[in-house]
């Protein structure tokens, strides 16, 4: 789906403005909706307006060790040392393309096998998958992309004891469409039996106006709120639009929610009948049925759309996932969410504009001339494409900017240092505590696809009180998961995998390669330098700096112990830098 | 913020001329302006997420409106079995309340689930009283005035994360200071930066309720918490002593505040880090030093919670904190699904915890000095969706404690009839008679803050006719 890379495109773009664009994206890779006008929302035709610029050079190459450092940082889970020499001279571009283009770790197919052997996989079995996957997945933009839109359109698995692979199916879900389009996503996870569950349609009945029963509205309400729209309607750089008095103007009604509510009705398990009794073998890991009489035959009237009465019900979910997908709201809503997940959690409104424009036109032209898209509107591919590769990721005027960039949650902190290290004998399913890292105390506060509510870990605009963050009106999501508690369960997570303190029957796991570090344990100074590269791209604030230092010499070697003395100074110095404030803030 | 200041200025006013006239007595004498900290005072907030469903927790007992809810609700009614003399919900089952204003109901009389019996005890032993249909409002609210719009409402009504944040805020998600957190910042203006920080007190995630403007929550460390492997592990680096030199330099590396980053974010971690260990590692030394608490709290999510409570309370003299605000929370009230199934064993969580509380505050002699009350995000729809029920607005909840004047039902249960104004026009949802303002400033008051203290934290308070709803004692105002 991703299209190769236009050579003449790339050719002519940086030479020719204006006039150029037209024809070279008329030309490129045989897309029939080129980008320019903006995609269908009733935006004026491009020839009224004056001429776009000149494309700015290519700001996206990645000129030196920290830029990789800090690029895969922010696309990925961070870069491992070999990667940090591989990849200077590249474009981000290149980069991102050949993760898009890298097969997907998928896990229903696993777990099926494990079941079919005749294996009992548990209630959770599909937690370590994604541990795996994160810690040693070659897909790792694909991963980031999964856990970003698992903290969107949410699962939680808190309450779906013994349905792994129910869970696996819709993390399947996720991770097929990663890079393809939005709306398939809408649709297949309205049909996923995890989503039905966890979001309480799964058998939900038509109105009986005989005793007043009404149907559910959980997931017509949080479709609306929290998958697709939001609650006040949205210009495209995702400021709230304004009425007459200066307020925002709210997207729905509850009359909408109670006309949604119909469309969602009649869903069941694959089988036999609406009971669940009679559901296949295989209902959890295929798509919901369609129960003809237990759908509501009444016209449903939403947001403006009205689908008459007696329309089948999957030609109503069809048509209502349309009409909801085509509001004016739904690229800048998710594009600025998708971008809080990867680069900035307080993204200018130009910023948001030019993905959620990616969005609508499905397709992106990076600054080096790559191609990403299909021009479909929806297309993910041309989405992460506009969030990684914009001209604000790479410049070094972000640095400087009080409010750029994003906390890092303790997830992708974690992972990244078990991929800079190169962890070896780390299967995740051989440690229970990857059944469950939420434990404040010891482990990490958070655990993958296991949000408190369907209101993920955090909210999108979440401003911290008593923070300067807040004090400057500075959104911050991660920064709700860190507080007197939690500090002490990741430093203390931390501290068992960076002091190689993991075992199981008397045998050391997620062994770390620290032989780089330990060539350096005896100059302090330069192996603070080489972790700074590798885990806080340049980062690390002086005083952090200074401390480690000063913690490190404060360590004299000996001679009888100067291997373990050596250990001890680059263990200490990982776990500092792992909980330092540069390792948590990526700008 | 600019309507706290607006809000001052009239609640201002508003003291002067309550002072002026001896309105509030001997209550106000001699603490118009400063909160009143003496002794020892504690508000702990019970917040059940999801929207719990009032139909579910006060029903009623006399068998016409018993009746006609099970007609509003066939589909809950029936897969409770009411009817078979055995169902939980049938009205011998239910743990009959027994008020002292049983007569304000026009004969309609009220029970618990028998899951709550040990409250509906409490109840009638007189420490718990329920407050009717409070919710959030801007002014009073009618029903004609809803279904026109003519009247300000609090905005995003049912929504889950915005009436959460309306609760514990009055404002939607992303407000900054909540009334818990503004309560403290009254409460302990005079207390050392130290005392302060352990004047609100959370359990676990941040919410804003402890936000104040000189306030923050502190998160209680846990069981096992609050122990810095690194350096309190000796395991860790070694026993030997001559890796106690590297230990101090990392606990000062834990311990810096100061960074001279660009960037907010690194300036705030940094800021998190050093309070918490700070605050963490105080407040164990303190509680190494207290006497345990004897009585057994059940192993349930909120039971652990309240008693890391009770726990936080016996420390509260050597931490030289006088008032503090504490918040809990519960989950899995969202029952649009399954309501019968969950609904029960939800209820008997929130009893046994509560029981085991009042039991601890009895057993330091501290329930006088304690009020418990519990929130959530909205009531649910009367009308059942087949088992379960949908977002609503107004709801009951309960207020517990020594000083509570319980046995008493405050504020309005409608009667199950939704032709009533008491309801919005389809689907049953109550329409709030009680502010969570007025709910608010009735435990405020108690709690010791001025009139100005507690206009400046509940910005729409004055637009009630009362401010006082009662239930602390104090006359209604």
């Amino acid at each position: 789906m991703h299209q190769q890379r236009d050579l003449t495109w790339k050719a002519c773009a940086p030479a020719i403005a204006a006039l150029a664009v037209a024809a070279c994206s008329g030309g490129g890779g045989g897309s029939s909706d080129p980008a320019s006008t903006g995609g269908g929302g009733g935006s004026p035709p491009a020839s009224s307006s004056p001429p776009p610029p000149p494309p700015p050079p290519a700001v996206t190459g990645l000129d030196s060790q920290v830029e990789v450092a800090r690029f895969v940082t922010q696309a990925g889970f961070g870069a491992t040392s070999q990667e940090l020499l591989a990849l200077v001279g590249a474009d981000a571009a290149d980069w991102t393309e050949a993760q898009i283009n890298t097969a997907p770790t998928l896990y229903l197919p696993g777990l099926l096998q494990q079941e079919n052997s005749g294996e009992d996989i548990g209630n959770r079995a599909h937690s370590p998958l994604f541990w795996n996957a994160m810690m040693s997945g070659d897909d790792q933009l694909r991963q980031r992309m999964v856990f970003a839109l698992s903290q969107i359109i949410v699962v939680s698995d808190d309450s779906m004891a013994g349905e792994s692979l129910e869970m696996a199916y819709y993390v399947d879900i996720l991770s097929r469409n990663a890079f393809g389009n939005y709306r398939d996503i809408l649709q297949e996870v309205t049909y996923s039996p995890a989503m039905a569950d966890y979001l309480t349609y799964l058998r939900n009945r038509k109105a009986d106006d005989r005793t007043g029963r009404m149907p559910d509205e959980n997931y017509a309400r949080e479709l609306l709120q929290l998958f697709t729209i939001g609650l006040v309607e949205l210009n495209m750089d995702g400021t709230p639009r304004l009425n007459g008095s200066g307020d925002p103007i709210e997207t729905y009604t509850n009359d909408d929610v109670e006309g949604l509510a119909r469309v969602f009705t009649g869903l069941g398990y694959k089988g036999t009948s609406f009971s669940n009794r009679d559901r296949d073998d295989d209902y959890a890991s295929s798509p919901l049925q369609m129960y003809a009489d237990q759908h509501s035959e009444k016209e449903k009237a939403f947001l403006g759309t009205v689908i008459p009465a007696g329309t089948p019900g999957d030609e109503t979910i069809d048509r209502a996932l349309d009409a909801i997908f085509e509001h004016p709201n739904m690229a800048p809503f998710l594009s600025r969410q998708l971008i809080q997940r990867f680069t900035a959690s307080n993204p200018s409104p130009a910023y948001v504009q030019r993905v959620a424009t990616a969005f609508e036109a499905g397709s992106f032209v990076s600054p080096d001339g790559s191609r990403f898209g299909t021009g479909q509107r929806g297309d993910l591919e041309a989405t992460i494409a506009a969030i990684l590769l914009d001209d604000v990721v790479h410049s070094e005027t972000s640095l400087e900017d009080p409010g750029a960039g994003k906390i890092r949650e303790p997830i992708l902190k974690y992972v990244h240092w078990a991929r800079a290290f190169n962890v070896s004998n780390a299967d995740a399913g051989e440690q229970g505590r990857f059944n469950d890292t939420r434990r404040t105390s010891d482990r990490l506060g958070q655990h993958p696809f296991r949000s408190p509510s369907v209101f993920n870990f955090y909210r999108p605009g979440f401003i911290a009180p008593g923070t300067e963050s807040g004090s400057a009106g500075l959104t911050a999501p991660e920064l709700q998961l860190i507080n007197s508690g939690t500090t002490f369960g990741y430093s203390n997570w931390m501290t068992d995998f960076a002091f190689e303190r993991v075992r199981r029957s008397g045998v050391q796991q997620f062994v770390p390669d620290y032989s780089a570090e330990l060539a350096l344990a005896e100059t302090p100074e330069a192996l603070v330098d080489h972790l700074d590269l590798l885990l806080t791209a340049g980062t690390l604030e002086d005083e952090a700096r200074t401390d480690i230092v000063n913690a490190l010499n404060a360590l004299v070697i000996t001679d009888s112990n100067a291997e373990s003395d050596r250990q001890r100074r680059v263990r200490a110095a990982v776990l500092m830098v792992a909980d330092s404030a540069a390792f948590a803030v990526v700008r | 913020m600019t309507q706290f200041s607006r809000r001052s200025f009239l609640t201002a006013s508003a003291a002067t001329f309550a002072g002026a006239s001896g309105m509030f007595g001997s209550l106000t004498g001699g603490r118009a302006w400063a909160a009143d900290t003496t002794g020892y005072k504690a508000i702990v907030c019970v917040f059940l997420k999801g929207g719990w469903d009032h139909g579910d927790t006060v029903l009623p007992v006399d068998t016409a409106s018993h009746n006609a809810l099970g007609n509003i609700r066939p589909g809950i009614f029936g897969a409770y079995g009411v009817g078979s003399g055995t169902s939980s919900r049938d009205i011998a089952n239910l743990a009959k309340l027994n008020a002292d204003n049983a007569g304000a109901f026009g004969g309609r009389e009220f029970g618990l689930p028998p899951q709550y019996a040990g409250l509906a005890d409490m109840f009638d032993g007189g420490d718990l009283a329920v407050i009717g249909n409070v919710g959030p409002l801007l002014e009073p609210t009618t029903r004609d005035e809803f279904e026109a719009a003519t009247v300000e409402l609090p905005p995003r009504l049912f929504s889950h994360n915005d009436q959460q944040s309306t609760w514990m805020s009055l404002d939607v998600e992303g407000s900054r200071y909540g009334w818990g957190g503004r309560f403290a910042d009254a409460t302990s203006a005079n207390l050392s930066p130290g005392a302060r920080s352990y004047s609100a007190i959370a359990t676990g995630g941040n919410d804003v309720f402890l936000s104040g403007n000189t306030v923050q929550q502190f998160s209680l460390p846990g069981s096992g918490g609050g122990e810095l492997d690194v350096i309190d592990n000796r395991g860790v680096i070694g026993g030997n002593s001559r890796f106690d030199p590297m230990r101090e330099a990392i606990r000062e590396y834990y311990l810096r505040n100061q960074v001279t980053s660009s960037s907010l974010f690194a300036r705030d971690i940094v800021d998190a880090q050093s309070q918490g260990l700070v605050s963490a590692q105080n407040y164990r030394t303190a509680l190494e030093q207290s006497i345990p608490i004897n009585t057994a709290f059940p192993p349930t999510r909120l039971g652990g919670q309240l008693a890391e409570v009770a726990e936080a309370m016996t420390v509260s003299g050597s931490l030289g904190v006088p008032r503090q605000v504490f918040y809990v929370t519960g989950g899995g009230f969202d029952t649009h699904s399954n309501q019968v199934a969950d609904m029960p064993a939800l209820q008997s969580e929130i009893n046994d915890a509560l029981m085991a509380f009042r039991s601890a505050m009895l057993e330091r002699g501290l329930w006088n000095d304690v009020v418990v009350f519990t929130a959530s995000d909205f009531g649910r729809t009367t009308i059942d969706n087949g088992d379960g029920t949908d977002h609503g607005w107004g709801s009951h909840h309960f207020v517990m404690g020594g000083e509570v004047a319980g046995r008493r039902i405050y504020g309005d249960i409608p009667a199950p009839d939704l032709d009533l104004p008491s309801y919005t026009e389809r689907r049953g949802r109550m329409i709030p008679s009680t502010s969570v303002e007025q709910y608010a400033a009735t435990m405020g008051r108690w709690f010791g803050l001025s009139e100005s203290e507690l206009g400046s934290a509940l910005p729409n308070l004055e637009r009630f006719p009362s401010t006082d709803l009662g239930f602390m004692g104090s006359p209604s105002g």
